[in-house]
């Protein structure tokens, strides 16, 4: 079922991907949160903020009625684009499991994209990553893939990031204090005239 | 506030102030065990939490905080006892009711969130995010028929406001209860969709035409009498 490590398992992140799904892990630092992950061929153009609040991940029609709308949106870009990920923050940086949202959204994507990661912040590795004067090239997320029927940690999953100054970028960003611009779904259901999309995160 | 920006600076310096104005107060050692809880020091915490409650049990902010503790440490379980026995005791608070339907439904326990959601609606009949949260975690367990009432309830409570999200929870009841021929008469459910697309459209109009196109065709794909495009995963339950 699975294939074997390094061949051709991974997925590439975009800048505005890596940059949107970072902000708004950063921008809600007390609670869970995810989001959806666009592209196509193995690599990750876009992210789609969902959720932030605890009901939001748990409850099926929220999460319904986004993922419906992110896939009608990636359908209309005529290009292939699909959703080829999900990424989630925990409340508590202890906490090394995804809940029962994040099999509800894999099981999902396998159905509709044929494939599915599923990306979990590594929020220490996060954190001191930006904490050092130039962050690198790593990416901090650890990598869930489908395996007999549950996501399971995937350490041979190449994660890689497709411009190598992704992440001094999310530090600029957060030292401005920028990521409390970012819109997910939970605020557009909220204000729809926000825009879950955030063309301003566009690098 | 220092506490929830996390500067330890603020926090020492305004607390030492605040322990020197009233060393001996209750509220001082309650707030000790809170700056504890953000320093991570739970067994602290704990101690001078059990100590306040053994020598006054009905003090409410200080099983406020214990639950607070136990959720911090990822105890979700006890967090959840705590919160009951709290509620045995004070059934008249609102907040402790919603905080408890939030950790049921974290936790997947959605029929324990359910009552707990019922406890809070009737304490507060105006409300309607919470007849739409009822809604959600009804439309969650599968009794689309019950969702879809409440739905309905929250958006005619809520008119002349954007409620949204009942809007769409309205469709999507309406979409599955139509797909699965589970409702009877079917024709309430096909009206019902087409008044609930037609006001989100309309909003979307006057609030957000870029996504309005997304909107139209992820409501096009519910569409009862259009079963084939995007439902077949419901058609599966």
């Amino acid at each position: 079922e699975r294939m074997a490590p390094g061949a051709g398992r991974g997925l590439d992140l975009g800048p505005a991907a890596a940059l949107k799904a970072l902000l708004h892990c950063a921008a809600h630092p007390w609670a869970a949160c995810g989001g959806l992950l666009l592209g196509s061929g193995g690599s990750a153009r876009d992210a789609v903020p969902l959720f932030h609040s605890p009901g939001a991940l748990a409850l099926s029609p929220g999460l319904e009625a986004a993922l419906c709308q992110v896939e009608a949106y990636a359908r209309s870009k005529g290009d292939g684009t699909t959703i080829v990920g999900y990424y989630q923050a925990n409340a508590r940086p202890e906490d090394r499991e995804l809940g029962g949202a994040a099999h509800k959204i894999g099981e999902r994507l396998v159905q509709n994209c044929g494939g599915a990661v599923a990306l979990l912040l590594d929020a220490k590795q996060f954190k001191s990553m930006m904490e050092e004067e130039s962050p690198g090239g790593q990416v901090p997320f650890v990598a869930f893939t489908p395996e007999g029927g549950r996501l399971r940690v995937d350490p041979g999953f190449g994660l890689t990031l497709q411009d190598a100054g992704t992440n001094k970028l999310v530090k600029e960003y957060l030292m401005e204090k920028k990521e409390r611009a970012i819109v997910d779904f939970d605020d557009h259901l909220d204000d729809i005239s926000k825009d879950w999309l955030n063309p301003d995160f566009d690098p | 506030a220092g506490l929830d920006i996390y500067d330890a600076r603020i926090v020492s310096t305004h607390f030492d102030a605040i322990k020197g104005r009233f060393p001996n107060s209750k509220r001082t050692l309650k707030l000790k065990a809170t700056v504890l809880e953000g320093q991570g020091h739970f067994e602290n915490e704990e101690k001078i939490l059990k100590a306040i409650l053994k020598d006054e049990p009905t003090d409410v902010v200080a099983r406020k905080r214990r639950v607070a503790m136990l959720k911090s440490q990822g105890r979700h379980d006890q967090a959840i006892a705590a919160l009951n026995t709290y509620l045995r005791c004070f059934m008249a608070d609102e907040e402790a009711w919603l905080d408890l339907a939030n950790m049921y439904i974290r936790a997947g326990l959605i029929e324990q969130a359910v009552f707990c959601l019922e406890d809070v609606l009737l304490a507060d009949r105006y409300n309607m995010h919470m007849f739409t949260k009822y809604a959600d975690a009804m439309y969650t367990q599968g009794d689309y028929i019950t969702a879809k009432k409440y739905y309905v309830y929250s958006l005619s409570i809520s008119s002349g406001v954007r409620n949204i999200r009942a809007l769409f929870g309205l469709c999507q009841a309406c979409s599955v209860l139509e797909i699965t021929k589970a409702a009877v008469p079917q024709t309430q459910n096909q009206r019902l969709f087409e008044w609930g697309e037609r006001t989100i459209i309309r909003h979307y109009l006057t609030a957000d035409k870029t996504k309005l196109d997304t909107v139209v065709t992820a409501l096009m794909s519910l569409r009862p009498d259009d079963a084939t495009l995007g439902n077949s995963s419901k058609k599966k339950k």
